[in-house]
């Protein structure tokens, strides 16, 4: 009995070390794009080179946090709810792992665009990554609560990014028609928005397997609409 | 426990009360016994006498009158022991008398006496035997015997009186025993229920202390422990009361986590801190509650090392908190160690820092600039290359206008250390807003025109003057609209419009059409040096004062200044003055 209660115990701890080790991965991501867009908004190319030097780092803990679950999952065959935590704990990792290589993909490229004359003013840009921001940071803290309606909040967010990802679009692309100089410089904020805009669906990725985690009920494929567009 | 005490004692007391009563129905009983014993003896012996008076042979004949006369079974036995006659039995069939101890004893000594338990009539006989004599010799025994019924019922009597008495004694006895165990266990009660309640925390009321036995020292001092206990806890209340004053008031940010790592508690100024940004972290880890990089790291090094540590974190992303902070631990029982966490705001001083060493770098920058380019021409010109004397006269144009550039910098820092010292003198007068804007619009008309901006004037006629001092109003409008104007681009508006709000406040406001201000950056508008585009603003000789200069002349008029700004859609800058009281 007492053998067993130590056990189990340990156990718990083993859970509480995984979930302790996402949300450090997740607060290393979320502070990597906050970095990033830091590094192009503030045309801080050193701030930039942190962002992609610190991505091993993720990447380090990324691994050693997958093991970590294999090995609860193999050596402590886990049921119900724990099976689901250790499970969904690898997706979202993994998650959390992508969105720190977008983060350094935003942070390569403001390194060349913080060598050329600013092509405008970033207005959509930083709203964007606001959201995407907001977005891991509530998928985090739903991890941490285990709050869906929060992370039910974040899949209907993504949309927004969506939307505005297709604004930038637009807008860059009238640059580019007017002025073909501008080209360069226009196709890297794109690739930077449409960065953004694959972190938001990693994020909503989280969400949703935060969802599963609680309620058992896979969302992944159920699409929130977004209502700008259909306005 | 009372029922216990109760057939204890009832058990001493029986035990008392049957020990009593046996030995008293011993004693009683072996009295009677002798005393019927004697004085039947002396009857039967007076008896014997009188029957000893005659001859062997008429004794005999005699013997059933004998017997009926005195009542007792007469017995003659001759010197053989050969009974001669016996008034209990006349068929002459008994074997010889002569080895019957009573006999024996009166052949020797004159007198024989036995007690016997006789077969014949089922009870104990007294049996009194002398000889008959006659002359020297004797000639046979007379034996007397009476049967001892008479102490059988005394003995009875006195059992019955005693079980009378035993029982009522015993009943006696059940009730003291009742009465004492009640009484000795009533006050044991009563420290026993007391005991109990202080146990349960509850600490009023004395117990009640009463007779002048040991119970009562007893109860003394329990009441003496709990007067004592009573002062020990009011002590450490206070002791508590005053700490938690002390964490509660104090203006650090103070933490506490348990062993596991999970947030015990926190203070009120930590909540301060926290609370809007995380809400209640109470029982979450350090990860589940903040999510820090630096935190996590600083602790994990504790954890690591078990040194106390000091570092200086960043808490959130927007308006974000810089906290200096220091973790120590707490001692406590093993596998219970806390961990407090104490945080130092220091957010207002890192920004007051960073005022500070851009102000200085701004400064030098500023005064470089125009220095390098005055240092430049005049080396050029002292060289004696510059022989066109037209190019030696555009040289000193510009390092006159360099100079300029130095002197404006140099004046607008006079004026804003003045109005901050509190230098400057205002002599407030009523100024119609109007009459300020006709002395400054004629400096500004010519870069109008250049921009082709639209220019509004909506001041109602009606407004009252304000109070102010005519110059630093003027310096101030002056400022704001020069920016209006500089910021905005060609055919753009500018828009001039005041109002008194229903508490007296008159409010200016100057909107423009202009790149506007990013929102972040709102709240340093105003810092001097400030610039939300350095390159561009300089290019068009501002000082990077402007803003705030204005600041601090609304303010040393009891005013305020709000910049609303949207990025790419203008600015309005209102200036707010408090109503002018009649002078």
């Amino acid at each position: 009995m007492e053998e067993k209660r130590h056990t189990s115990t340990h156990y718990e701890r083993e859970l509480r070390e995984v979930k302790e080790g996402l949300l450090y991965i997740g607060a290393l991501t979320e502070k990597a794009i906050e970095q990033a867009m830091g590094a192009l908004l503030e045309r801080d190319s050193l701030l930039a080179r942190r962002v992609i030097a610190e991505d091993d780092r993720i990447d380090a803990l990324d691994m050693e946090l997958e093991e970590k679950c294999i090995r609860l999952l193999a050596l402590r065959q886990p049921a119900a709810k724990d099976l689901r935590f250790i499970t969904t704990s690898i997706k979202i990792n993994g998650h959390l792992e992508r969105i720190g290589d977008m983060a350094v993909n935003i942070a390569q490229k403001a390194i060349i665009l913080n060598d050329e004359p600013q092509l405008k003013p970033y207005i959509d840009l930083p709203r964007m990554a606001e959201i995407t921001r907001r977005m891991i940071q509530k998928s985090l803290d739903a991890l941490v609560r285990e709050d869906c309606p929060l992370a039910e909040e974040v899949r209907q967010e993504e949309s927004a990014v969506d939307c505005l990802n297709d604004q930038i679009f637009r807008e860059l692309l009238t640059f580019m028609m007017e002025d073909p100089r501008t080209i360069h410089r226009a196709l890297l904020i794109m690739q930077i928005s449409k960065n953004l805009e694959r972190i938001a669906d990693h994020a909503k990725g989280v969400a949703d397997m935060v969802i599963y985690m609680v309620t058992g009920q896979s969302v992944r494929h159920q699409i929130p609409q977004c209502p700008d567009r259909n306005g | 426990m009372k029922n216990r005490l109760f057939f204890r004692t009832l058990a001493s007391y029986v035990v008392i009360v049957l020990l009593t009563f046996g030995m008293i129905y011993a004693l009683l009983s072996r009295q009677i016994r002798e005393t019927s014993l004697e004085r039947n003896e002396v009857t039967l012996t007076a008896y014997a006498h009188i029957i000893d008076l005659g001859t062997l042979s008429q004794v005999v004949l005699q013997v059933d009158d004998l017997a009926r006369i005195t009542g007792a079974r007469v017995t003659v036995v001759d010197a053989s022991g050969k009974v001669l006659a016996d008034s209990a039995r006349h068929d002459g069939i008994m074997q010889t008398h002569l080895d019957r101890p009573e006999i024996q004893e009166a052949r020797l000594r004159g007198k024989g006496r036995a007690v016997r338990y006789s077969q014949t009539l089922g009870v104990d006989m007294l049996y009194v035997a002398f000889p008959i004599r006659a002359g020297a010799g004797e000639t046979g025994f007379i034996r007397l015997a009476l049967p001892l019924t008479e102490v059988r019922t005394s003995l009875k009597n006195l059992q019955e009186s005693l079980l009378a008495t035993g029982l009522l004694a015993l009943a006696a006895s059940l009730f003291l025993a009742a009465f004492f165990s009640w009484r000795f266990a009533a006050p044991i009660r009563e420290m026993e229920l007391f005991t109990e309640r202080l146990r349960h925390g509850e600490l009023s009321g004395n117990l009640i202390v009463r007779g002048s036995d040991e119970m009562k020292l007893l109860g003394e001092n329990i009441n003496h422990l709990v007067e004592e206990l009573r002062g020990q806890v009011a002590e450490l209340r206070d002791e508590r009361a005053k700490l938690i004053a002390t964490f509660a008031g104090m203006s650090e940010g103070v933490m506490l986590l348990d062993a596991g790592g999970r947030i015990e508690g926190y203070n009120r100024a930590f909540r301060s801190m926290i609370a809007e940004r995380y809400g209640d972290v109470t029982g979450k880890t350090l990860m589940e509650a903040f999510r820090n990089i630096d935190l996590q790291n600083l602790f994990e090094e504790f954890r690591k090392t078990n040194e106390p540590q000091t570092g200086e974190l960043i808490l959130g992303t927007q308006h974000s908190l810089v906290l200096d902070v220091s973790i120590d631990p707490v001692q406590g029982d093993p596998g219970e160690e806390k961990t407090v966490f104490v945080f130092h705001d220091v957010t207002r001083m890192k920004r007051l820092e960073q005022m500070r060493i851009d102000f200085v770098a701004n400064m030098a920058h500023e005064i470089r600039t125009p220095l390098t380019a005055i240092l430049g021409f005049v080396e050029t010109l002292r060289s004696g290359d510059v022989e066109d004397p037209e190019q030696a006269a555009r040289f000193l144009a510009i390092i006159e206008e360099q100079a300029r550039r130095l002197n404006r910098l140099l004046d607008d820092l006079m004026t804003l250390s003045n109005i901050e010292l509190g230098e400057t003198r205002f002599s407030f007068e009523e100024v119609p807003l109007g009459e300020a804007l006709d002395q400054i619009l004629p400096m500004l008309e010519e870069r109008i025109r250049q921009k082709r901006l639209t220019l509004n004037r909506e001041i109602p006629p009606e407004m009252s003057p304000l109070r102010a001092d005519r110059d630093r109003l003027v310096q101030a409008l002056l400022n704001v609209l020069d920016n209006a104007v500089k910021f905005t681009p060609e055919e753009g508006k500018i828009r001039i419009s005041a109002e008194t709000d229903a508490t007296g406040w008159t409010i200016v406001r100057i909107s423009d059409t202009g790149i506007g201000i990013p929102e972040g950056e709102i709240s340093r508008i105003g810092e001097r040096f400030y610039r939300v585009d350095r390159t561009r603003s300089r290019e068009m000789g501002g000082t990077g004062l402007g803003l705030s200069i204005v600041k601090h002349i609304v303010a040393a008029h009891g005013g305020s200044m709000l910049i609303d700004s949207r990025l790419g859609h203008g600015t309005t800058v209102s200036l707010r003055f408090p109503p002018s009281l009649p002078l």
